[in-house]
C-alpha cells in the first residue's frame, strides 16, 4: 500500500464510519470516493462502513472501467460519471431515512430550515435501477447544479471538492428532510397552518 | 419422449462400443433422472457402476461419459455445456470436466442425454452423432493432425450447423496432462482427458443434431429469463467485470491482495502483472468476443500477436503460462496459450508443471537450458510435452511424477496428483480446503469461494476466516455439482443459487424439484465420487495441500498466513457427515439414497 493509498484509506475510514454511527448507511450500505488526478479511491462491494478495512477501499481510473471494478461498488459508474462532469473532488452516498421516506412523495425536497434552505436551495429527486448507466447520467447531470440529489427510495449522493463539505452537505440534506417530515407531521396531525418565517 | 417429464430430457443414452464399432440406444428412467439430473450426476454414477477398482485409466476398460444436462440446448442462459467424465491417467480419480461452446448444443439436439463410449479401435476414429443415430468412422486421415485442423476439416464434411471436440497431438501421444477441445478455444480441459481418448484411438466426436429441446413451461420460462437477464446485467462480476473485460479481469485484484501465485508459488505477487493484465489484453491483443451458445455475457476473448491467432488467455492460462513462469511478454504468452491449445494441452497442469521444472532446474535437480520468463524455450518445452520428445517426455506426465523422479517431490504444487489453479489458498482460506477436498485434485470449478473472500458476490465473507470456511466449502461445492448435473456455466452460480435454478428447472422439465432437493442431487453426486475415490484407495491423506502451501510467505499481503488446515479439515468432513477418516458415515449415505453399496 502506497502512503497515498493509506492516507485516503484512512480519510474514507473516519467519515465512513461518521455516516454509520449517524444510521445514515446501513450494515453494508453505501459508499463514497475521492478524486485525485486520473484516479479515484472508492469503497468496495458490501464492504461495512462501520469498520472500513484497507482493502476495502479500491484505486480505480476515472475515464473508464478497469479490471478492479470487479470488486468497487456497483454504483462505481455513477461516481465515475459525476467526476467525469463535474470537478468535484468527493463523493458521499448513504441512504439516510428522512430523506429516503420523503422521496416516496416529493419530485424536489425544499429545505425548510434556513440553513438548508440557503446552503442547499433545492434537491432534486430522480429515479433509476441502482448502477444503471441511466442513473448514472442523471445524478450526474443533478451534481453539475446542484450539491445533492436523492434517488428515489434509495438514498442521497452529495459531491463537493472536499469530503468534510461534502459530508456537511449530506448531513445539511437529511436534517432538513427531517425537518420537513416533522412539520408536515404536525400539520396533518394537529391540522395546523405552519408560521411560515417571514424572512430567512 | 420416453420419461414422464415434459422437456429437458430425451431420455435416452447411446452407447457406442469402440472394439466392435457397435452402436446402442438404451432409455432412462425417470427416477434415475431424478436422481442424477445428467452431466456429472450420469457421468459419476455410470462410471461407479461400469468401472473396476484399480483399472488402468489408458486401458480399453475405461469409460468415457459425456452427459448433457436438461437445461443444456434449452433457452436457459449459460446451459450450452456438457460434461465428460471418466477415470483420470493424471490423478487416478473419477475425473469429471465440462466443456461450453457450440457442441453441447448440437450433441443434446440429436436426441441423447448422453453418450458412454468404451472399449478401444484398432484405428483411428471418430464418432459421428446425428439425430436418433450415430456412426463410427474411420480418422486415419485425422490422425497426427492439431484441433483447430480437426475442427475445421470435420465441419468441412459434415456441414456448417454441427461442432465438435476433438484431441491434438497430445492426447495421441498419451500425455497426462492433455485436454479434450471443443470450438474457440473451449475445454475439457483437465486431468488428461485427452489421453483416455487417445487410448481410444478416438480423435473427435462431432455432433449435427436439428432436434428442438422441449420446454415444458415456455411461457413461465420466457418469465424466469427476463428476470435471469436483468439479475446478469446488475450484477457487478456477471454483468461488470466479466462481461466488459473477460475472465482475466481478476488478475489485477488477485494481485493486489497478494493471491496470485507467481514462480511456482514461492511469491504471491507478480511485479509484472499489469503487463498481462485484462487491459492490456482487451487493448492491445483482442480482435472479437466469443462465447458460449445463448449465453449474453460472452467472456471469451478472441486474440491476435504479431505471428499468430487464437482464443484467451483466459485468467487460469495468464497466471500458469504467465506469473508462474515470470512471463511478462503479453504476447509471448498469448503465443504460449494458443499452442496449447493447438495441441491439446491443459494450460493449468502444463504451466504448473513447468513451473516445477524451471524450479528443478534452478536447484541442479535437472539439467537444462531454460530460466523463469524464456518464452522461446518454453514454447519449445510445450511443443516437445505434446510430442513426448526429449525432456517433453517427464513434463507429459505432469508435476508430480516429474518431481518424484528428480527426488524432489514438493516441488510439486498439487493435490492428489493435479496442478494448483491461480488463487494462492494463503491468501483465501476457503480455497485451502477447497482445493484439499476436491475429489478430482486442486480444482477452483468445485468451490469457487473467490467469489465471496475477494468479489464480495453473492455475499462478502472475510477471506483469513476460518470457522465459517468448512460450511462454506461444502455449500458451494454442493451447489458447483449441481450445476455440473444441469449442466451449467458455473459463473452464473455468483448470482443463481439452488432457488432461482429450481424454478428454471421445473419450468423446463415439468419435474417439480424443490431447491432442497437439487441442493442434494449435488451433495449426492459428491458424495459418490468420494465412494469411488475411497474404493481406488484414497485416504483422507491425499485431502492434504502440499507443505509449499502451509508455509507462510515472508513478504507481500499475505506475509505469514498460513490456514489452519487440519482444524478445517476435521471440522469439513464432520460437515458432510462423514467420519474422522473422511469416509461418508452409513448415515449419511442413506440420507442421500446412496445406502445398500452405493446402487441405489
Ligand atoms: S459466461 Fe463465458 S463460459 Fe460461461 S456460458 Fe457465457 S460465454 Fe460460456
Amino acid at each position: 500500500m502506497s502512503s497515498m493509498d493509506r492516507a485516503i484509506y484512512e480519510v474514507l475510514k473516519e467519515y465512513a464510519s461518521r455516516l454509520a454511527r449517524r444510521g445514515y448507511v446501513t450494515a453494508h450500505g453505501g459508499n463514497l470516493s475521492v478524486r485525485s488526478g486520473r484516479n479515484m479511491w472508492i469503497t468496495r462491494h458490501a464492504c461495512s462502513l462501520e469498520n472500513l478495512k484497507p482493502e476495502d477501499v479500491v484505486r480505480v481510473p476515472v475515464d473508464r472501467p478497469s479490471s478492479r471494478d470487479i470488486i468497487a461498488s456497483t454504483e462505481t459508474p455513477i461516481h465515475r460519471e459525476v467526476y467525469l462532469k463535474t470537478s468535484n473532488l468527493a463523493i458521499l452516498h448513504a441512504h439516510p431515512p428522512y430523506s429516503v421516506a420523503l422521496s416516496f412523495f416529493l419530485d424536489e425536497l425544499i429545505p425548510p430550515d434556513s440553513e438548508g434552505y440557503h446552503v442547499l436551495k433545492r434537491i432534486p429527486i430522480v429515479e433509476g435501477r441502482p448502477g444503471s448507466p441511466k442513473l448514472a447520467r442523471e445524478v450526474a447531470d443533478a451534481l453539475t447544479r446542484h450539491w445533492a440529489v436523492i434517488v428515489r427510495g434509495h438514498g442521497v449522493f452529495a459531491s463537493s471538492k472536499f469530503i468534510d463539505h461534502t459530508y456537511q452537505i449530506l448531513c445539511m440534506v437529511e436534517h432538513s428532510a427531517e425537518i420537513l417530515y416533522l412539520k408536515r407531521l404536525y400539520e396533518a396531525s394537529l391540522k395546523v397552518k405552519p408560521k411560515e418565517p417571514k424572512e430567512f | 419422449m420416453s420419461v414422464e417429464a415434459r422437456g429437458g430430457w430425451w431420455g435416452r443414452a447411446l452407447r457406442v462400443d469402440l472394439s466392435s464399432k457397435e452402436v446402442y440406444v438404451e432409455e432412462l428412467k425417470l427416477d434415475f433422472l431424478r436422481k442424477f439430473v445428467g452431466g456429472s450426476g450420469f457421468g459419476v454414477k455410470w462410471l461407479y457402476e461400469l468401472t473396476k477398482p484399480r483399472m488402468d485409466p489408458l486401458s480399453p476398460e475405461n469409460w468415457l461419459i459425456m452427459a448433457a444436462g436438461p437445461l443444456t440446448g434449452s433457452r436457459v442462459y449459460g446451459a450450452s455445456r456438457i460434461t465428460i467424465t471418466s477415470k483420470s491417467p493424471l490423478t487416478g480419480t473419477v475425473f469429471d470436466s465440462t466443456c461450453g461452446g457450440f457442441f453441447p448444443l448440437f450433441f443434446k439436439r440429436a436426441g441423447f442425454d448422453a453418450l458412454l463410449i468404451h472399449g478401444s479401435s484398432e484405428e483411428p476414429v471418430y464418432i459421428h452423432v446425428y439425430d436418433d443415430g450415430a456412426d463410427v468412422l474411420s480418422a486415419r486421415d485425422l490422425w497426427g493432425l492439431k484441433v483447430s485442423e480437426v475442427i475445421r476439416e470435420l465441419r468441412s464434411r459434415h456441414g456448417f450447423k454441427c461442432s465438435a471436440i476433438a484431441i491434438g497431438p497430445a492426447g495421441e501421444n498419451l500425455v497426462k496432462i492433455a485436454s479434450i477441445m471443443g470450438d474457440n478455444g473451449h475445454a475439457s480441459g483437465r486431468g488428461g482427458l485427452g489421453a483416455v481418448m487417445g487410448s481410444k484411438k478416438l480423435k473427435a466426436v462431432v455432433a449435427s443434431g436439428t432436434k428442438r429441446v422441449e420446454e415444458a413451461h415456455p411461457e413461465k420460462l420466457d418469465q424466469l429469463l427476463e428476470n435471469m437477464n436483468v439479475r446478469i446485467t446488475w450484477n457487478p462480476y456477471l454483468g461488470g467485470a466479466l462481461k466488459n473485460l473477460g475472465t482475466s479481469a481478476l488478475l489485477t485484484v488477485i494481485n493486489d491482495w497478494g493471491l496470485l501465485p507467481t514462480m511456482n508459488f514461492s511469491k504471491s505477487i507478480f511485479e509484472g502483472a499489469e503487463r498481462i493484465s485484462a487491459e492490456e489484453l482487451n487493448s492491445k491483443l483482442t480482435v472479437g468476443r466469443r462465447g458460449c451458445y445463448n449465453c449474453p455475457i460472452v467472456c471469451k476473448r478472441a486474440t491476435r500477436t504479431a505471428k499468430a491467432s487464437g482464443d484467451g488467455p483466459e485468467y487460469e492460462s495468464v497466471v500458469n503460462l504467465g506469473s508462474m513462469l515470470m512471463v511478462d511478454d503479453l504476447e509471448g504468452l498469448a503465443e504460449m496459450n494458443y499452442l496449447c491449445n493447438e495441441l491439446g494441452l491443459d494450460t493449468i497442469s502444463m504451466g504448473g508443471t513447468l513451473a516445477c521444472l524451471l524450479e528443478l532446474i534452478e536447484m541442479e535437480a535437472v539439467r537444462a537450458d531454460v530460466k523463469w520468463g524464456e518464452v522461446d524455450k518454453l514454447k519449445k518445452l510445450i511443443i516437445d510435452t505434446a510430442y513426448r520428445r526429449g525432456l517433453g517426455g517427464d513434463l507429459a506426465e505432469g508435476s508430480k511424477r516429474l518431481a518424484t523422479k528428480h527426488g524432489v517431490p514438493e516441488v510439486s504444487v498439487t493435490v492428489k496428483g493435479l496442478e494448483v489453479p491461480a488463487y494462492d489458498p494463503r491468501g483465501a482460506y476457503g480455497m485451502a480446503l477447497s482445493y484439499g477436498t476436491s475429489y478430482r485434485g486442486a480444482c477452483h470449478l468445485r468451490s469457487w469461494t473467490i467469489a465471496f473472500e475477494v468479489i464480495g458476490v453473492p455475499n462478502l465473507v472475510d477471506r483469513f476466516s476460518f470457522y465459517e470456511k468448512p460450511a462454506l466449502v461444502k455449500y458451494t461445492q454442493d451447489l458447483a455439482a449441481l450445476y455440473d448435473c444441469l449442466v451449467m456455466c458455473k459463473h452464473f452460480a455468483v448470482e443463481f443459487d439452488e432457488e432461482p435454478i429450481s424454478l428454471l428447472v421445473n419450468a423446463v422439465t415439468g419435474v417439480q424439484f424443490s431447491k432442497e432437493e437439487l441442493l442434494m442431487v449435488g451433495e449426492r453426486v459428491w458424495n459418490l465420487a468420494r465412494m469411488f475415490n475411497l474404493r481406488e484407495g484414497f485416504t483422507w491423506r491425499d485431502d492434504l495441500l502440499p507443505p509449499r502451501l502451509l508455509r507462510p510467505l515472508t513478504e507481500g499481503p499475505i506475509a505469514g498466513r498460513v490456514p489452519p488446515y487440519h482444524d478445517m479439515l476435521k471440522a469439513y468432513y464432520e460437515v458432510r457427515g462423514w467420519s474422522d477418516e473422511g469416509k461418508p458415515t452409513q448415515e449419511t449415505l442413506s440420507r442421500l439414497g446412496l445406502s445398500g453399496g452405493v446402487h441405489g
